[in-house]
């Protein structure tokens, strides 16, 4: 590293080291968040809800079987229970206690495909029609809004038959609960907030106060200040997801399953986006409110739509189709996929490619535009 | 350095900057030479840091060319800022950081070991400070440190945009003493300023500034000896409307002959003639002196007859 990054590393370091009080604003805020919801698992806006049922069968391989339990009049009943309910629910406005669910459809589904838009939490909760008449609800207790919507779609099965049994099933195995789809995701949300504030604000500063025209009129290298500014905001990301991650780990034992390397590769992948993007919208403007108005017009919408604290899967689909390549989600999915199920480098090879080309193209744009007085 | 005194070190020809409606620097041309130290004078607004922005390659000037050491700032970048050195009219630097530490960075961009810290130190007198963060540092520390960055990389050609506005007179004496004591390297100094004492006891060469035009240049003794044959005469009148009368009057024979306010500056070859005539003209017309003097031609006369208004307004 040449003398002139260090230097500069060095200084904004200092920076932050001496005003504790900036550190903390940076570093505590998301763990803030973190813990909140993390306790409360309850901070959700109101949407649309999706509940997979499934009806199960007996034995697989057991035609003789099958035809037995089609005329079992029990089942036949509640089956149709469940068509007329779910007809019933579709277009039903409601009001719970909560006030956290719009809408419910019903979607019949097999087991494993329930499952997995379980784990993607595209569904937070499966009911189950069990051979023998009686229901199985599956989800995460501690998910407020599915503990929710269990009461209420099993009130709502009791007023219509009253003799129904139903049985709750915790399906809070490590990987499946909000709190482990909520992690990867704040440590997204963590690098893009980090990266466009901390980057956008720097930039915004320095031309405000002159300090970038008094470096700029010195022999010092462009490239260099811009790097300076990168590594140093990714020492704070490290430090900032590193202390979420533990905080999440002591207290929710939420764990990486994914290889770490896999996980820092894409850990830089998102920096480098978000770095393009923050050089972007500080490129020009020397008001702090301008700045203030130009990242939030870009981290408001990610934030709320990049499946963070909820789905996006409940959005309509045309919406949908936008979101999956908005930046964030494909960091924040990414993220998820490399926490809780795994996923090989290889695997996440698109995602990690879309993230530094987005990154580097704004970059180059944005430096082209670069205001330096 | 090598003191060759007399080439010209920077050339400005034509120059011109608009800013939307605004006609900033309007046909601007003159030479610095090597070893020179020449002062910017001019009121707020006459576009003295138009200028010196354009010749540090900030702003880009509309036409007109800019020369330093014959080079321009299409390709020669960093040779030239290297051997400039710049303090504007207004940075802060990192809160935290110190005076030696904010230095030191200053160092790494020009290649410089960090050893020439003390030396800077000492020369802008700010030793004693070395360890303070530049936020608790006073307007004049401040102004201080912003001319020792300039300093750091020895450089043949200083650019100072009013070093010393704000600052209280010992400050600025001593700002003074610092500036006067880089002379003898056959550096060459631009500066900036409202303060006519500062160009007289700093610079050879003065040029004057206008509304973006140069009213006149030259060494201080050229300037006024130019206009200096007899003397000023100032008069003040008890109210405007007399002032306004009189300057009417005189200006039929005069036309040099300013009007500010109440008072009515000009400037004869024989003032004991003038004066006595004035003397008729204002018992005449009944028109009520309040004061009146006559003087030699400073710096601020010169500008005054030459802009119709104070340097400080
Ligand atoms: N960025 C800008 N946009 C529009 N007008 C500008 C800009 N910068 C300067 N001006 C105008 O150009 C003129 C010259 O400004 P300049 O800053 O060069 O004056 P100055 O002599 O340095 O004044 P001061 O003594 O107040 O520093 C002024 O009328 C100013 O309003
Ligand atoms: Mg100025």
């Amino acid at each position: 590293m040449n003398k002139v990054l260090r230097e500069l590393i060095i200084v904004q370091f200092r920076e932050y080291w001496r005003a504790p009080e900036v550190l903390f604003w940076t570093l505590g805020f998301p763990i803030m968040i973190a813990s909140v919801l993390g306790l409360l698992y309850s901070f959700k806006p109101a949407e649309n809800h999706r509940v997979a049922y499934i009806v199960q069968e007996s034995s697989e391989n057991n035609r003789q079987n099958l035809d037995h339990i089609k005329t079992n009049d029990i089942i036949k009943s509640n089956q149709k229970n469940f068509q007329n309910l779910a007809h019933f629910f579709e277009n039903l406005q409601i009001d719970l206690p909560g006030k956290s669910i719009r809408k419910i459809s019903f979607e019949k589904m097999d087991r494993e495909s329930a499952e997995k838009a379980y784990r993607s939490g595209k569904i937070e909760i499966i009911v189950q029609l069990q051979i023998d008449g009686s229901l199985q609800y599956l989800y995460d207790p501690a998910n407020e809004r599915a503990e929710n919507l269990y009461l209420w779609i099993d009130n709502r099965i009791h007023e219509n038959s009253s003799n129904v049994k139903s049985q709750v099933l915790k399906l809070n195995q490590r990987g499946s609960r909000y709190i482990d789809r909520l992690i990867p995701g704040l440590i997204a949300l963590g690098i893009m907030n980090s990266t466009l504030w901390g980057i956008g604000w720097t930039l915004i500063e320095f031309r405000i106060k002159k300090f970038l025209r008094r470096m700029i009129v010195t022999p010092m290298r462009k490239i260099d200040f811009m790097l300076s500014i990168s590594i140093v905001r990714m020492g704070l990301s490290v430090i900032e997801a590193g202390i979420l991650f533990l905080f999440a780990r002591y207290f929710f034992d939420v764990r990486l399953q994914g290889d770490f390397l896999t996980f820092a590769v894409l850990f830089l992948a998102g920096h480098i986006a978000f770095s393009g993007l923050s050089i972007l919208l500080a490129s020009r403007t020397n008001n702090t409110r301008v700045g203030n108005g130009l990242i939030n017009i870009v981290t408001m919408p990610m934030f709320l739509l990049s499946g963070v604290f909820f789905s996006y899967h409940s959005f309509p689909d045309w919406m949908v189709s936008i979101i999956q390549y908005l930046p964030l989600t494909i960091l924040a999915d990414t993220m998820r996929n490399v926490f809780l199920y795994n996923a090989s480098f290889m695997s996440i090879g698109f995602s990690i490619l879309y993230l530094v080309t987005f990154g580097v193209i704004l970059y180059i744009a944005g430096l082209k535009y670069y205001r330096w007085y | 350095m090598k003191s060759s005194k007399g080439k010209p070190i920077i050339e400005i020809k034509n120059v011109v900057k608009r800013y939307k409606d605004q006609l900033a620097v309007d046909q601007v041309s003159f030479t610095i030479n090597q070893g020179e130290y020449v002062a910017l004078l001019g009121p707020n607004g006459a576009g003295k840091t138009t200028i010196v922005e354009m010749i540090e390659g900030i702003i880009k000037p509309d036409s007109g060319e800019i020369l330093i050491e014959g080079l321009t700032w299409k390709g020669d970048d960093r040779y030239l800022k290297s051997i400039l050195g710049v303090s504007f009219q207004e940075t802060r630097f990192m809160d935290k950081s110190t005076v030696s530490e904010t230095l030191k960075l200053f160092c790494a961009f020009y290649n410089i070991g960090s050893g020439r810290v003390d030396e800077v130190l000492e020369l802008i007198n700010l030793s004693e400070k070395k360890n303070s963060y530049v936020e608790n540092l006073s307007g004049g520390q401040r102004q201080k440190l912003a001319i020792g960055i300039a300093l750091l990389n020895n450089p043949k050609i200083l650019l100072l945009d009013e070093p010393t506005t704000g600052l209280d007179p010992q400050a600025r004496r001593e700002i003074w003493m610092i500036l006067k004591n880089l002379k003898n390297q056959g550096r060459s100094m631009i500066l900036t300023t409202h303060y006519m004492e500062e160009a007289e006891f700093l610079c050879e060469k003065i040029l004057i500034m206008h509304t973006g035009r140069i009213l006149a240049q030259g060494r201080l003794e050229e300037l006024l000896a130019a206009h200096s044959e007899g003397g000023i005469i100032e008069i003040r009148l008890e109210n405007e409307t007399d002032a306004l009368k009189l300057y009417d009057l005189i200006s039929v024979t005069d036309s040099t002959c300013q009007l500010a306010e109440k008072t009515i500056y000009l400037k004869s070859k024989t003032p004991a003639v003038f004066l006595k005539n004035i003397l008729g003209i204002t018992e005449e017309q009944n028109v009520i002196i309040s004061d009146l003097q006559v003087r030699t031609m400073t710096l601020d006369d010169l500008f005054i007859l030459m802009a119709g208004q104070h340097l400080h307004e």
